[in-house]
């Protein structure tokens, strides 16, 4: 007991000496909500002067991460697939015959109004979780952030009908093909450019036209989007199922 | 413009490719993943080595705009004689999958050699793109990418105590990139950049003094605890005794080191002279490194399995990196850094001759593995010769760098330092002549050793080219050094 | 008082510290490994609101372009855009080690790190 509360006395002392420091920093740093602090002045107000004529689209943060630093992107599409990857090394992949959640061993099914609310807002919420990837651009919005919706709406979808319904129809084969899609897209843009001449990932391709190249950076933005979306849905969708086991 | 314009990307885009696609590959045919991944890593390697060459010959690093934004609007690759780490990188993992081939297959469970070799390329990817990027949130991202990959290595074996040293490497290593994180955003809250030659310039000038040094130790925290020095070492030895023995040789040789090449990144943005005037790190790095080359070659004599001994004794050699970069002068520097290069080899020889040994007879334990020496006579003797390398002796690699520490804490008038350097040599020397006294001069005790034969050839031949490349950087020492040479200058100045 | 009146000002900053802290003496003390894996989220957290508020703008409005830009006011949009890659980074770490907590479970039949212990050091 005595132990205890020694070790407890050490680790909040550290504590507490880490938050004088860092207290101390935090006093000394710019102001919050100045518009003439560091950050604001630099790199930024040519991102908002300028990104619509030369990145494409009118969400200025959809720029950025896809076309100022779509390499960034590149490697967080790398980073969720590798925990898919790990995921998967982890716990192996999902099998019909020896997963299952509580709900399929269970004798009572959920509720009947759960499922009756679930099964008509499921398709509502997919098609806000593809609202949100395809609107990207223009508006709030996003190649992830749709795609957590669409992965969240099929998790729900889950939870309500049991395992064993739902992976009759998303079958391991049929996500595979989709969990890929992430990092590919983005290779396929990139190498697209490299083909031509330019550096990687870029956008502004010069064998179209003048008038026609901010189209076309659009339709390559529109495009990487999907995939990041569709890509990440089915990561998180598969990653749940990887996950199922059953207690023994 | 022609495709060597566009080789700084490729050398990070082709392992990531190649690890994205593995899966496919692996449902045409279970076996032509290994292929595969070799294919990728021999082309990632001859373009790294194209990059070096050039660096070598131009002395100027090489920049790559992504995108076609000029940095700081957007992120540029800036290769320089760090990147050189690269190629370095790459030829190590070639050898340890041309090793892996035959290892996997009889040590994994079969659902799980699919998701290895793709674990294994988004490594190298991750670990290339961490050397070669000059931006600072994407040294980040590539530090996950690295370190998620590493976690998952280490627990791919499936035994409990695999699982459970993965999740206490996880916990620490998720912390530490934490603390990486709020680095960068107090970095980027004084100067509003994150390329890291403009953060260079802006943090010369910037009045926010204790917000700088606190993003310092921030960092500093972070990467020790990546590079496993001293006290924050505790995650090592079992992550890299329990995880299968390429996979250790590539964790001990390559990924700690990553956390030094971050320290030394970080080192480069805030220069050198400002480190030494914003923090006591003129003694402290120094005094950190010391206390690992004693306590892990402590440590290290007293295990019995030869994977933890070696996760020891890479905690001792990562402290003479660190040493040598905490003496922050010409010796010191050059040393510590070379050492990285050197010691990555050494390792990783000594790692797949103990994994060769293990694929044979099954056995880990010292005194299990007597007269193993007769039996495998190839493997042993080029363990040897990495032990051999690892004390320090010329005409092996091993000695250059440790000799140029020593005269590195001497110069500096802290001959302390070049005491305890010996003094862990010594230890080393000991332990590790308990290794070679027990294969050689002792009779075999298991059947397994009495049954043993040599390793088969395509675990040879990594081993056998390593070992080479011991004895040729040994006697060719000069060239690392001579490479290295204009970072250590720009650094410096 | 005038270091409390600066802290008062940094609000966000200063409970994003704080948060960091609660975060860190979570994962140190609690013994659940679930506890731990919510203490690290905690951390993760306040990282991320340390990082956004950096780019906070009085009276500015969300960064999507209307017309000029010259004259409107806009939020700094580049701390927004490098944690949405930060969010899904501190996820995949979220779902790696709630793999390994499975399988620990499937192994040990507990998650409670001293009890882990003792297994480790009984074996």
């Amino acid at each position: 007991m005595k132990n205890k509360i020694f070790n407890q006395a050490i680790i909040i002392t550290g504590l507490l000496a880490f938050a004088l420091l860092s207290l101390s920093a935090v006093a000394e740093m710019p102001r919050f909500g100045d518009p003439n602090n560091p950050p604001n002045l630099h790199v930024v107000d040519r991102y908002l002067e300028k990104g619509e004529e030369e990145a494409g689209c009118k969400n200025v943060v959809t720029d950025i991460i896809l076309n100022y630093r779509g390499y960034d992107t590149m490697g967080e599409v790398t980073v969720i697939f590798t925990a898919l990857c790990a995921a998967l090394a982890i716990l192996k992949r999902e099998n019909f015959y020896t997963s299952f959640s509580l709900l399929d061993t269970s004798p009572n099914k959920t509720s009947i109004v759960v499922r009756t609310i679930i099964a008509l807002m499921f398709p509502l919420i997919f098609l806000f979780g593809l609202y949100v990837i395809l609107h990207g651009e223009d508006t709030p919005g996003g190649g992830f952030q749709g795609g957590t919706v669409i992965a969240a709406s099929l998790i729900l979808f889950i939870l309500v009908f049991g395992f064993r319904y739902t992976l009759n129809k998303l079958s391991p084969k049929f996500r595979e093909f989709f969990e890929s899609m992430a990092p590919l897209s983005f290779f396929l843009v990139g190498s697209l450019s490299l083909i031509i001449g330019l550096e990687f990932l870029s956008y502004m391709l010069p064998i179209f036209s003048e008038g026609y190249r901010l189209e076309v950076a659009r339709l390559l933005l529109s495009f990487i989007e999907i995939g990041i979306g569709v890509g990440g849905a089915a990561i998180f969708t598969s990653l749940f199922f990887s996950m199922q086991r059953e207690e023994k | 413009m022609n495709i060597t314009y566009h080789f700084p990307i490729l050398v990070v885009a082709l392992p990531l490719v190649g690890g994205a696609l593995t899966p496919f590959v692996g449902k045409i045919n279970k076996r032509y993943c290994a292929l595969w991944s070799i294919l990728i890593t021999f082309f990632s390697l001859i373009i790294s080595l194209f990059l070096v060459l050039k660096l070598a010959l131009t002395k100027k690093p090489i920049n790559y705009y992504l995108g076609g934004w000029s940095p700081p609007y957007g992120i540029e690759i800036r290769f320089d004689e760090l990147s050189a780490a690269s190629a370095v990188i790459l030829g190590l993992i070639l050898l340890a999958l041309i090793f892996s081939w035959r290892y996997v297959q009889k040590e994994l469970d079969e659902r799980s050699v699919v998701p290895y070799y793709s674990l294994f390329l988004l490594n190298t990817a991750g670990m290339v793109g961490f050397v070669v990027t000059g931006d600072i949130f994407n040294l980040f991202v590539f530090l996950e990418i690295l370190s998620l990959s590493a976690y998952a290595l280490v627990a791919i074996g499936g035994e409990r105590i695999a699982e459970m040293a993965a999740f206490k490497y996880l916990l620490m290593g998720a912390i530490s990139s934490l603390a990486v994180l709020l680095g960068i955003a107090f970095l980027y809250s004084i100067t509003g950049t994150l390329n890291m030659y403009d953060l260079h310039q802006r943090l010369q000038h910037t009045p926010y003094l204790k917000t700088a040094s606190l993003a310092f130790s921030l960092f500093l925290i972070g990467f020790c605890v990546k590079a496993a020095i001293f006290p924050l070492h505790i995650w090592l030895p079992d992550a890299h005794a329990i995880a299968p023995c390429p996979v250790s040789a590539l964790l001990s040789g390559l990924v700690v080191k990553s956390g030094i090449l971050g320290i030394l990144r970080i080192i480069s943005i805030y220069g050198l002279h400002t480190v030494l005037n914003l923090t006591f790190l003129n003694s402290f790095l120094a005094w950190l490194g010391t206390i690992s080359i004693v306590l892990g070659a402590f440590f290290a004599f007293f295990q019995n399995d030869i994977k933890m001994m070696l996760a020891y004794s890479t905690i001792s050699n990562i402290g003479y990196i660190v040493l040598g970069i905490g003496l922050a002068d010409y010796y010191g520097l050059v040393g510590g850094i070379v050492h990285i290069f050197n010691h990555a080899i050494i390792k990783v020889t000594l790692f797949l001759c103990s994994g060769a040994i293990i694929y044979r007879t099954g056995l880990r334990t010292l005194s299990d593995l007597r007269g193993i020496g007769r039996k495998m006579p190839i493997t042993m003797a080029c363990m040897s010769i990495a032990i051999i390398a690892i004390t320090g002796i010329p005409p092996t690699n091993g000695f250059i760098c440790k000799w140029f520490i020593a005269i590195g804490a001497v110069q500096r008038d802290k001959p302390l330092f070049a005491v305890a350097l010996l003094f862990g040599a010594l230890f080393i020397f000991a332990y590790y002549i308990k290794i070679l006294n027990s294969a050689y001069f002792r009779e075999p005790i298991r059947k397994e050793v009495e049954e043993a034969i040599e390793a088969p050839l395509s675990l040879l031949i990594p081993i056998l080219l390593l070992t080479s490349a011991c004895l040729v950087f040994g006697i060719l020492a000069y060239a690392p050094l001579a490479f290295i040479k204009p970072f250590v200058e720009r650094l410096l100045a | 008082m005038n270091i409390f009146l600066k802290l008062y000002l940094n609000f966000n900053y200063t409970v994003s510290m704080i948060l960091f802290l609660i975060g860190l003496y979570t994962i140190i003390s609690k013994s659940n490994l679930i506890k731990k894996l919510i203490g690290l989220n905690i951390m993760e957290t306040s990282v991320f609101l340390f990082f956004i508020s950096i780019g906070a703008v009085k009276g500015g409005r969300a960064p999507i372009l209307e017309g000029t830009a010259s004259q409107v006011q806009y939020v700094n949009p580049l701390p927004q855009a490098l944690i949405l890659t930060g969010i899904v980074v501190a996820v995949s770490t979220t779902a790696l080690a709630l793999s390994l907590i499975i399988k620990i479970y499937e192994h040990c039949g507990t998650i409670e790190a001293e009890k882990l212990k003792e297994m480790e050091e009984g074996r």
